[in-house]
């Protein structure tokens, strides 16, 4: 099976992934300051230069997604990331799917 | 260029099988792509069941995969050389076997061609009272050239089955593509082998299964209704609405993306609720339940709950008047197909070979 590379589409699928990557660190910076802001640990004015500095930074991922035409291969690859997440964590939180693996693994070696 | 590509290509080869996992990401790749033609087969068969009746995910039973070892690729180059069409019928042997399911009977039974690209199918007695309902084929899966063939072939599978069910009373059904082929053995002796081993379960899942039929249950709810019992009903979210007013500009920034995660989380609670509800409906009028993997749903609308539900004949009428009673709730609608042979049902079977 050979794999078909242009450099465009080389391209578009790194930056896709880059910019996956910076939206997710910002949802996780996000996840912080909203606890930060929550527990009271913040002044009213740190809150609101930490929400400006996001604004901007939602602001700029926006533009460059949008001027690189990337927004839809950004979404996909999320999505994908999301649901490979979910079934790691489904498989970690069900038994059941052990098992399942277990014989899967043996099927593999017996036959 | 070319040049460049092919080394490029051969260096890449190289590390990948350097590091021992080439052959894993081949195989990953196979994997992701039987599952992305398998998904896209069922969603063609669903769209195009508006006069039949739906096709529901074949997945119960996944077949072992052909193998490709380099071992066989002689024994299938010599099996393309076979035309699907030519795969001898009965008395020749054949190469492998298509297997649509299992009845109940004693006797070899000819259904006539009316199988895959008009295969002859027949029932093979296993000798201990069950048969497998199969028809002989090439070693290879059945990859369809477009999506009007997809249909086609989908179709038939669940014509055969139906005409077997009218036929020999009940059938565990299998998924499409179920195709049974080991190297340099009769596939029809390694099937009556299977048979035989597995008798005592087949049995046991046949008097199960006895006067019941699956139905498939899918709860959908419009996005806005949901949003609406969210917000009337969240005390937390009005507060922070309130709180927005009059805040210099990142503050309110803040606080409307927190609004934004909040009301998310609790649309998911709400759709929690919502299927605990729905579940504990209907739970008691099927005889077995499995929640399906929820699929993507129309834009504007949210997935409550997907269900294959294994319903006793005389229940069947109750449960119908279950599920109008959720679709006339403001937003709710319910799709609700079948009856089927009981896919979901028959457990996770493995094919021999």
């Amino acid at each position: 099976m050979g794999l078909n590379v242009d450099e465009r589409s080389l391209k578009h699928g790194v930056l896709g992934l880059v910019m996956a990557l910076v939206e997710i660190i910002r949802d996780a910076l996000k996840t912080q300051a909203f606890l930060r802001m929550e527990d009271g640990t913040l002044t009213e004015q740190e809150i609101d230069r930490l929400g400006r500095a996001l604004m901007e930074l939602d602001q700029a991922i926006e533009e460059i997604k949008y001027e690189q035409g990337v927004t839809e291969s950004v979404k996909n690859i999320r999505d994908g990331l999301d649901q490979i997440v979910d079934e790691v964590v489904d498989r970690i939180l069900n038994p059941r799917r052990w098992e399942e693996d277990t014989r899967e693994g043996q099927r593999k070696w017996t036959n | 260029m070319d040049e460049l590509k092919e080394t490029l290509r051969l260096i890449v080869r190289a590390q990948l099988e350097e590091l021992g996992i080439y052959e894993k990401i081949e195989q990953n790749i196979n994997e992701l792509i039987r599952e992305a033609v398998s998904q896209s087969l069922a969603e063609l068969a669903r769209k195009a069941g508006n006069g039949k009746k739906q096709t529901p995910e074949p997945v119960a039973i996944t077949g072992k995969e052909i193998e490709t070892s380099s071992q066989e690729t002689k024994m299938r180059a010599l099996s393309n050389n076979l035309s699907r069409e030519t795969g001898a019928f009965p008395e020749g042997q054949p190469v492998a076997c298509y297997v649509y399911g299992i009845v109940r009977g004693e006797n070899q039974f000819n259904l006539g061609p009316i199988g895959i690209n008009d295969s002859p199918v027949y029932t093979l007695p296993a000798g201990n009272g069950l048969c497998a309902v199969i028809h002989h084929c090439v070693a290879e899966a059945y990859v369809p050239p477009d999506d009007d063939t997809a249909k086609r072939w989908l179709f038939t599978h669940q014509a055969v089955l139906d005409k077997v069910q009218e036929q020999f009373g009940p059938v565990l059904p299998m998924g499409f593509n179920n195709i049974v082929f080991l190297v340099g053995r009769d596939p029809r002796e390694v099937i009556k082998g299977w048979l035989g081993e597995q008798g005592e379960y087949f049995s046991a899942l046949f008097q199960r299964l006895a006067g019941k039929q699956e139905f498939g249950v899918k709860v959908l709810v419009e996005e806005e209704i949901l949003k609406r019992a969210v917000l009337q009903e969240n005390e937390q979210l009005r507060s922070i609405k309130a709180e927005m007013e009059s805040k210099p500009e990142g503050i309110r920034y803040m606080h409307r993306e927190k609004l934004e995660r909040t009301v998310l989380e609790a649309l998911e609670q709400k759709a929690a609720s919502f299927f605990d509800e729905i579940y504990a409906t209907i739970r008691e009028l099927c005889a077995d339940i499995q929640v399906e993997k929820t699929k993507k749903p129309p834009a504007g609308k949210r997935l409550i709950a997907s269900f294959a539900c294994l319903v006793a004949e005389e229940k069947a009428e109750q449960l119908g008047q279950a599920l109008a009673g959720i679709e006339r709730r403001e937003g709710f609608t319910v799709e609700f197909t079948g009856p089927w042979p009981p896919y979901s049902f028959v457990g996770t079977v493995h094919l021999p070979g």
